[in-house]
């Protein structure tokens, strides 16, 4: 370890007595507002649309695959998926949540994403307070509940996907405050992760979290006065459907007032107090789900002109009259769509002519995801050598590949309804158990420290920009300090429960047959297991001087004692943080 | 090989490799070079040691609940549930009677009272974006509203000054953010000019390795160009994490509130304080999109964001730094005058805040005008000023404070918010230095209160060789003239001269028969007459 120094575990404790909750932890990091606009150019590649990938089919095409569809591949995955044989066979596998009936929706992870009480004074000892808390501590026990799916999942890009639309129709959960919301929330983006995506529009407008981030709540009319709102409707066009200008002609797609006339269209959605949540009109007609009783109408019947279109416009007449814009019909959105689904599968600068390609399948399709994500997936552009090991690693990408390359382990997710603790408000936000303290650390630290990820709360509506804003000088060097830290000694904390552990030797007998191998053999198998690059002489050296403590090592003996050393240096290479 | 290597080697390649989309960190490396443009000027930022503290107040502040222009009776009538009345306001300005703060803003009303607040009124640009994110980046990026750039304004004028970044990097970082992404406030072509931070770190962070690296392949693919990408980063991260830990002043002069914006300024007025050279720094506070329950939220970030800059002055001024900081703020828009439930819709201009001690501390402009006519001229929001296009605030604070001393700042300035080799930012190219700075002999014009919406703006082009044009705004009808003048007064031409309507003219007239020179053009109606100069070159 002579040419480098790692300071001591100072970082670790000043990590762990950092450990702070969901919203004092936005301390450690503002959410910039920032659009990563300083862009370069799209990749030039050889295949420039779908055409599919006729070449070799090896485990560098396998790998990179796996890992654009999940979220870091452990070697035992990786050898599954190379027994399915083909492309097209792992592809299948990968798609095949696109059928809720084959690949069913994971259960609630307890009982209480459906039922909470409403009136802080009443139902809770502590008042609103610690009510606040008791919301926080389980919009926490959800995102720990999403993570650990995200690194048990077997062969699936659901999660990956679902994720891609948390960042696309964003809401965020210190906006809604509201676990259950945000928990129907995370399930109506999984459930149509694969689906269609003009249902996923209706179906996402009238989400309860959707209703309160955007102020659809407060969109409503009382007789004629109107209190239309524009909030929704402005980000339902330039962030959710369209994009402020057109991809062929540049010109805008909307004006100010189609985003006035069209709020009024959506004027009187509600959400439901009660579970289930779900988001209902209040017209006048319909019952209200929670009293039983029909309200006053509080949605505007009048005439709206919107896009060109006059009528009187509700909220599917909106959404019709948006996925019919452009040249064909549709066009607009699908290209809109399509080029966010390119830029988290493919690279962070969207490749035009690949996009147009995708919009065209995507409205041959209807609009169905599934099929555009097959042939992407299965394209010769996709395998592009300009494509594999460019993109950089999301925070969640990062902690996944941590936990599932590297074998990291962490207590089983506990379900438990937190009980409470406490009732004193002026303690610690932790009056309430927190049952994962360790998936904790990971969705609300390491994450976040690791480029401002925290699920199910991006930094604002346009979500976390990704690309190299995921990287800068305090998130790379927080990069550097996490992995040294779970890697070398684990991050274990025996009073507050924390314990994120690394067995070496596990880790590197994911290899087969890993003690009888060569030096040279395993730092390179471990290597391809985590690195989309083939390393030069002077970093794969640096790497095998690290597994042999005798090295140059005619008699290489293993020990898992120097893998250790080894997994240390191979996360802190920036190699590991391209994917 | 050294660290430093890896740089150069990336940069041979990636110019033989031209063909393909090369970038180091972000930015195409046949830019790298030094620009013939550049090679005749001196590094203006280095002939002073002042800094610009720039704060976002992301989301969209709301000017007329910060500012408040309580005696105008439009407001109340705009705003009868979020209007504010006296028991919500500070005192009325000292010299200015119909304004008051927020009440939670008592720090923003010490600060102006002792003469080192700027307030522009009614800051913004023509066209502008209602949207968030189109209006940040039109603000980062200074362009017209109809322009598309990818580099910001401050990532262009450090680019100006340190054409040799990032192959040599500065000992401490150039700009520096708070935050955990760049903004591409701070992005040239040469990526990104400054460091984002999570945090200050402290000792225990530190983590660095120092890595043989192999140099990148022969005709390298995409993952090679990222790659040097994150190797610059890690490069930043050793140089710039050491440096910050190791900054001599480590403890503040007095106690700052508990809010992040107040903690980071807190570590920024700890940097200014080591003698740390960096130029700009950036910090974000938010979120202002009000579009419900304005009144507590943005009553609680105002009052975070006046006691945080209030304790961060009296701290630079304990340190015997304040002479050298200055604080700007901005804000993708202001928001709607006419209230919408219990929040606001997005809108357009907003009074902006330049403080510091070398600023002369007044109220540059007029109130915002609220009655019914000039809303429904503005789709029911606020009418700029276009003396405070936003830019020439940028033009402002970069002529008297950043380049301050400097011999090319008409250069410079036309490069960072016109045009440059990389492209075009504006049609405009003249930005007026309104004079808000001790450093300026320049006279703020227009500043007169009785001048209620009478504004001149600098001709264009200028200097001018055949045709230019000038645009101005009455602010009531009448006969007017207007002429050009040598600068001992002798009228030369007479460009306008008889009855016109209110609001906004532009006429275009031919120079071809001055000599090349400088001369005075004057407008002037029943009531008073504004002047500026133009240069006529041939």
């Amino acid at each position: 370890m002579e040419r480098r120094t790692f300071l001591t575990s100072a970082g670790a404790l000043g990590l762990l007595s950092s450990f702070v909750p969901l919203k004092a932890n936005s301390a450690w990091f503002v959410n910039g507002h920032t659009s990563l606009t300083g862009r370069g150019e799209p990749l030039q590649t050889e295949s420039a649309d779908l055409s599919p990938y006729t070449g070799a089919w090896g485990d560098t095409q396998l790998r990179h695959l796996l890992r654009r569809a999940m979220f870091g591949v452990p070697q035992s995955q990786f050898d599954a998926a190379k027994a399915l044989g083909s492309m097209n066979a792992v592809v299948s596998k990968l798609l095949e949540a696109q059928d809720v009936n084959k690949v069913p929706l994971p259960p609630p992870p307890a009982s209480w994403v459906n039922g909470l009480p409403t009136d802080p004074k009443v139902s809770d000892p502590g008042g609103a307070v610690n009510l606040n808390r008791l919301y926080n501590t389980r919009i926490v026990e959800i995102g720990n509940w999403w993570f650990d799916l995200m690194v048990q999942e077997n062969l699936s890009i659901r999660e990956k996907m679902t994720l891609l639309w948390t960042n696309h129709f964003v809401t965020g959960s210190l906006t809604v405050q509201h676990p259950g919301y945000m928990y129907t929330y995370l399930q109506t983006c999984r459930q149509y992760a694969l689906g269609n995506f003009k249902n996923f529009a209706y179906a996402i407008s009238i989400d309860p979290a959707m209703l309160i981030y955007l102020n659809g709540n407060q969109n409503y009319i009382v007789g004629t006065k109107s209190y239309a709102n524009e909030n929704y409707a402005r980000e339902l066009m330039e962030l959710f459907t369209l994009g402020i200008l057109d991809p062929k002609t540049g010109l805008p797609n909307y004006t100010e007032t189609d985003i006035q006339n069209s709020a009024r269209a959506l004027t009187g959605w509600k959400p439901t107090v009660k579970a289930p949540f779900i988001g209902w009109l209040q017209n006048g007609v319909n019952t209200n789900p929670d009293t039983g009783t029909v309200p006053q109408n509080e949605h505007d019947t009048g005439t709206k002109t919107f896009l060109g279109q006059t009528g009187n416009w509700g909220l599917q007449d909106i959404l019709n009259i948006i996925f019919q814009q452009g040249t064909p019909p549709g066009y607009t959105s699908a290209y809109f769509v399509c080029q966010k689904l390119y830029e988290e599968f493919v690279y962070y600068i969207p490749n035009p002519s690949v996009v147009d390609a995708m919009a065209q399948l995507m409205l041959a399709n209807n609009f169905e995801i599934a099929p555009v994500m097959q042939a992407l997936l299965t394209s010769a552009h996709f395998y592009d050598p300009n494509v594999i090991g460019a993109q950089l690693k999301s925070p969640a990408m990062y902690a996944g590949s941590l936990v599932r390359e590297f074998g990291l382990t962490y207590p089983a997710f506990d379900p438990t309804d937190p009980p409470i603790k406490s009732t004193d408000p002026n303690t610690h936000y932790n009056t309430y158990t927190d049952t994962n303290p360790t998936l904790t650390l990971i969705t609300q630290v390491i994450m976040a420290n690791a480029g401002g990820q925290q699920l199910l709360n991006p930094p604002n509506v346009k979500g976390w920009p990704g690309g190299h804003n995921w990287i800068s000088t305090g998130t790379f060097q927080a990069r550097e300090s996490e992995s040294y830290i779970a890697l070398n000694n684990g991050y274990v904390n025996t009073k507050s429960n924390i314990n994120l552990a690394f067995n070496a030797d596990m880790y590197a007998r994911q290899i087969q047959n890993a003690a009888g191998l060569s030096s040279q053999a395993l730092s390179q198998a471990l290597e391809d297991l985590s690195l989309a690059f083939t390393l030069g002489p002077l970093e794969a050296g640096d790497l095998q001087k690290d597994i042999s403590a005798t090295y140059p090592d005619p008699n290489y003996k293993y020990d898992p004692t120097d893998v250790k050393g080894f997994a240390v240096y191979l996360t802190s290479l920036p190699e590991f943080q391209l994917y | 090989m050294k660290r430093r290597d890896f740089l150069k080697n990336g940069l041979k390649i990636g110019v033989a490799a031209n063909a393909l989309p090369v970038m180091l960190g972000g930015m195409p490396v046949r830019a790298l070079g030094r620009s013939p443009l550049r090679s005749a000027l001196e590094s203006s930022l280095s002939s002073n040691n002042n800094a610009l503290v720039i704060i976002q107040l992301q989301g969209g502040n709301d000017g007329l609940n910060c500012l408040v222009p309580f005696g105008d009776p439009n407001y109340a009538a705009l705003r009868p549930t979020l209007g504010l009345s006296s028991s919500s306001l500070t005192a009325p300005l000292p010299d200015h009677n119909t304004l008051a703060f927020h009440s939670g803003m008592d720090g923003f009303l010490q600060l102006y009272s002792a003469g080192k607040m700027a307030i522009l009124q009614n800051v913004g640009y023509s066209n502008p974006s209602l949207s968030h994110f189109r209006g940040t980046d039109i603000w980062n990026t200074a362009t017209d509203s109809n322009v598309f750039a990818s580099t910001g304004w401050i990532g262009r004028l450090l680019l100006e000054q340190n054409p040799g970044f990032p192959q040599t990097l500065p000992p401490q970082p150039l700009a520096l953010q708070f935050g955990s992404g760049l903004s591409n406030l701070f992005l040239s072509k040469n990526g990104g000019m400054g460091i984002a931070i999570s945090r200050v770190p402290s000792p225990g962070d530190l983590r660095t390795s120092l890595h043989n690296y192999d140099a990148i392949p022969q005709n390298p693919t995409t993952q090679y160009n990222e790659l040097a990408y994150v190797r610059i980063i890690q490069e930043e991260t050793e140089v710039y994490t050491k440096n910050i830990i190791q900054r001599n002043v480590t403890t503040n002069k007095v106690t700052y509130p508990t809010s992040n914006l107040a903690t980071q300024l807190a570590s920024i007025a700890q940097l200014i304080a080591s003698g740390f050279q960096t130029k700009i720094y950036l910090v974000t506070q938010g979120s202002y999109d009000t579009h419900s329950n304005e009144l507590n939220a943005q009553g609680q970030l105002l009052t975070d964001l006046s006691a945080a800059v209030a304790a961060f002055q009296q701290d630079i001024e304990a340190f015997g730094v304040a002479d050298q900081v200055a604080i700007m703020t901005y804000s993708e828009f202001g928001r709607r005058p006419k209230e919408n439930g219990s929040g606001t819709d997005h809108g357009t201009a907003a009074p902006h805040f330049v403080i510091g001690t070398q600023v002369k501390g007044m109220v540059y402009g007029n109130d915002p005008k609220l009655d019914a006519a000039t809303l429904t001229a503005g789709g029911g929001n606020l009418i700029f000023d276009p003396q405070h296009d936003f830019r020439n605030v940028y033009a402002t604070v970069m002529n008297e404070w950043l380049l301050a001393g400097g011999s090319q700042n008409t250069a410079d300035i036309h490069s960072v918010l016109t045009s440059d080799p990389n492209g075009t930012y504006s049609a405009n190219s003249t930005w007026q230095s309104l004079g808000i700075f001790k450093s300026s002999s320049q006279q703020y014009v227009g500043s007169d209160p009785e001048a209620m919406g009478l504004m001149l703006l600098q001709n264009y082009p200028n200097p001018a060789s055949s045709q230019t044009q000038i645009q101005y705004t009455l602010d009531q009808p009448g006969t007017v003239e207007l002429g050009i003048y040598t600068t001992s007064g002798a009228e030369l031409m007479r460009v306008v001269d008889g009855r016109q309507s209110a609001g906004p003219h532009t006429v275009s007239f031919n120079v071809n028969s001055l000599p090349s020179g400088s001369y005075i053009y004057r407008l002037k109606t029943i009531s008073q007459t504004v002047a500026r100069q133009m240069i006529v070159e041939r």
